[in-house]
């Protein structure tokens, strides 16, 4: 028996505009019921990926598939995107927004959608030109989810949103997420991606950097912070083992990369008398710092 | 997604249904309580059906000038249309359909209004002759190749291009006047050719009822032919606009 295929899947994409190539030989498969979080600078290709992928742009050579299919409009029946540019209807009102949605949309939750506008505070009788692009982004994200989406494509879904909301909505892509749906976002936020993402792909330039699970990214090396009561003594002959990958000094303390803990370079700081050790996991914005500084 | 050209269609439809009754308001008033120094003739007047129909049809292509450019008015909205589970050629049709039965409605608005006001007078009648049906023919098929010419030609852009509907008159029309004057080879071909996708040239009738609202132009065929040709391009032109915007990558 074959096994089910991705749900979304990029098979070498590449995407050129005349001589620039804002999508380079690009391979990511996102399995149902995952979060994956795209990274990267401005210009990385996140957009553009994406955009082929829903069939906006037809790539130059390679496959994109939703499901192992190809897309189509039938496509869009389980599958909702929120674009990072507002491409809703300014002299519409929010009301109208909905009832569009519930004409086009076969699976659309009218119940959902109330709900949704009244988490998010908008005003149903309001037209779309009146809102903040916060609110556009709102509105945006309560179309999309009260279609009850298998597979959920989202463009810098937090843009303009005040930290409150940006939090609802991460909360959103984790409730669709646990319910068995599948979501892709983009972000310039790392701390977004850490929250809600069990994957994480980054991007620079058009080239997949980096895709892994975000737990097992995190784990594969530790951060061993050690404070010291004055002036940081001369560690080289603590630091000179393999292990350790890089050293940051500020003020009183010392950040060490190391990339397994094992305890040795913590039993080899005690002879330097640091009023304390300890050993944490790398966050992602190291991660994705070291990433995209490495690969430059 | 029809719903959004079904709600901008109506908006402008209402707006010129107002100003066609504002203007038969106008003309009525001055016609019943003419000002002293005014002499009114209410002896009544054969007044031709065609007349009306080339005036309706003028009026029309306007309208046709103003929903014309639809799909290239929505590429700011694609991320939002294109991700519903409707085929684009479908939303494409709808939109185009819409549009017609709005041209459609203003040419009968205009029609309405003009037979309403002349018949006040009771005295006049409305004459139709047997070039009547072809003329009405034509009185259609112009401001619909108008609306075909404009969508084809802005259809595949993914940047705006609504003042494609305003624009295309003053090019139709210094089209139209190049075709007519005596240029040398092979400028006058080239302008002849042209001319044939000018749908400003369509609107004239020259030789037709008496009436002629632009110069006459030189197009191939007889009138009839025309008319069919002009038909045959807004058809033509639909189903190239509805292609392009479908393969349009945004």
């Amino acid at each position: 028996m074959n096994p089910a295929p991705p749900v979304i899947a990029f098979d070498n994409l590449t995407k050129r505009y005349r001589t620039f190539e804002a999508v380079h030989d690009l391979t990511l498969h996102i399995e149902a019921g995952s979060i994956c979080g795209l990274l990267g600078p401005n210009g990385a290709g996140k957009t553009t990926a994406m955009k082929t992928l829903l069939g906006f742009l037809r790539p130059t050579s390679g496959s994109v598939a939703i499901n192992g299919a190809p897309v189509t409009s039938s496509t869009f029946e389980t599958l909702s995107y929120v674009p990072e540019t507002d491409a809703l209807f300014g002299e519409l009102t929010v009301a109208q927004h909905v009832d569009l949605n519930r004409r086009a949309q076969p699976h659309h939750d009218q119940r959902r959608a109330e709900e949704l506008l009244g988490i998010f505070g908008l005003d149903r009788r309001k037209r779309v030109r009146r809102l903040s692009k916060g609110q556009k982004t709102a509105l945006a994200l309560v179309l999309a989810l009260a279609s009850k989406p298998r597979v959920l494509v989202l463009d810098e879904p937090s843009s303009g949103l005040d930290p409150v909301f940006q939090r609802v909505v991460l909360d959103l892509m984790i409730d669709a997420a646990s319910e068995g749906g599948t979501v892709l976002f983009s972000s310039h936020q790392v701390g977004q991606v850490e929250r809600a993402a069990d994957h994480v792909a980054i991007m620079r330039g058009g080239r997949l950097l980096l895709y892994n699970d975000v737990d097992s990214l995190k784990g594969q090396e530790k951060i061993i912070e050690a404070t010291f009561s004055s002036e940081i003594p001369d560690l080289n002959g603590a630091l000179g083992v393999e292990v350790v990958r890089r050293v940051e000094r500020a003020g009183n303390m010392v950040r060490i990369s190391v990339k397994h803990d094992d305890g040795e370079v913590a039993q080899r700081l005690a002879p330097y008398h640091p009023t304390s050790i300890r050993v944490v996991d790398r966050n992602l914005e190291d991660i994705f710092l070291d990433v995209v500084s490495e690969k430059a | 997604m029809y719903y959004v050209e079904v709600l901008y269609a109506r908006s402008r439809l209402f707006w010129f249904t107002a100003m066609a009754l504002l203007v038969a308001a106008i003309f009525t008033y001055f016609v019943t309580f003419p000002p002293p120094q005014a002499h009114v003739n209410n002896d009544g007047h054969d007044v031709p059906f065609n007349a009306i129909v080339v005036l309706a049809g003028f009026f029309a292509a306007i309208m046709a000038s103003i929903l014309g450019a639809t799909l290239n008015r929505d590429g700011s909205h694609l991320a939002y249309m294109w991700t519903k589970p409707i085929p684009r050629e479908r939303i494409a049709l709808s939109y185009i359909i819409i549009d017609v039965a709005t041209i459609l409605a203003s040419f009968a608005v205009v029609c309405g209004v003009c037979s309403i006001v002349l018949a006040i007078p009771p005295q006049n009648h409305l004459t139709a002759d047997a070039s009547s049906g072809i003329v009405l023919a034509r009185a259609l098929a112009a401001p619909l190749m108008l609306y075909g010419i404009i969508e084809v030609t802005t259809s595949w852009l993914p940047t705006r291009l609504g003042a494609a509907g305003g624009i295309i008159w003053p090019i139709g029309l210094a089209i139209e006047a190049l075709a007519s004057i005596n240029l040398p080879f092979p400028l006058a071909q080239i302008f002849y050719a042209i001319n044939i996708f000018n749908p400003i040239a369509y609107l004239g009738l020259h030789g037709h009822g008496h009436v002629q609202l632009m110069s006459d132009s030189p197009l191939p065929f007889d009138f009839v032919g025309q008319t069919i040709l002009a038909l045959c391009i807004f058809v033509v032109s639909c189903i190239i606009a509805t292609y392009n915007w479908k393969r349009m990558q945004a």
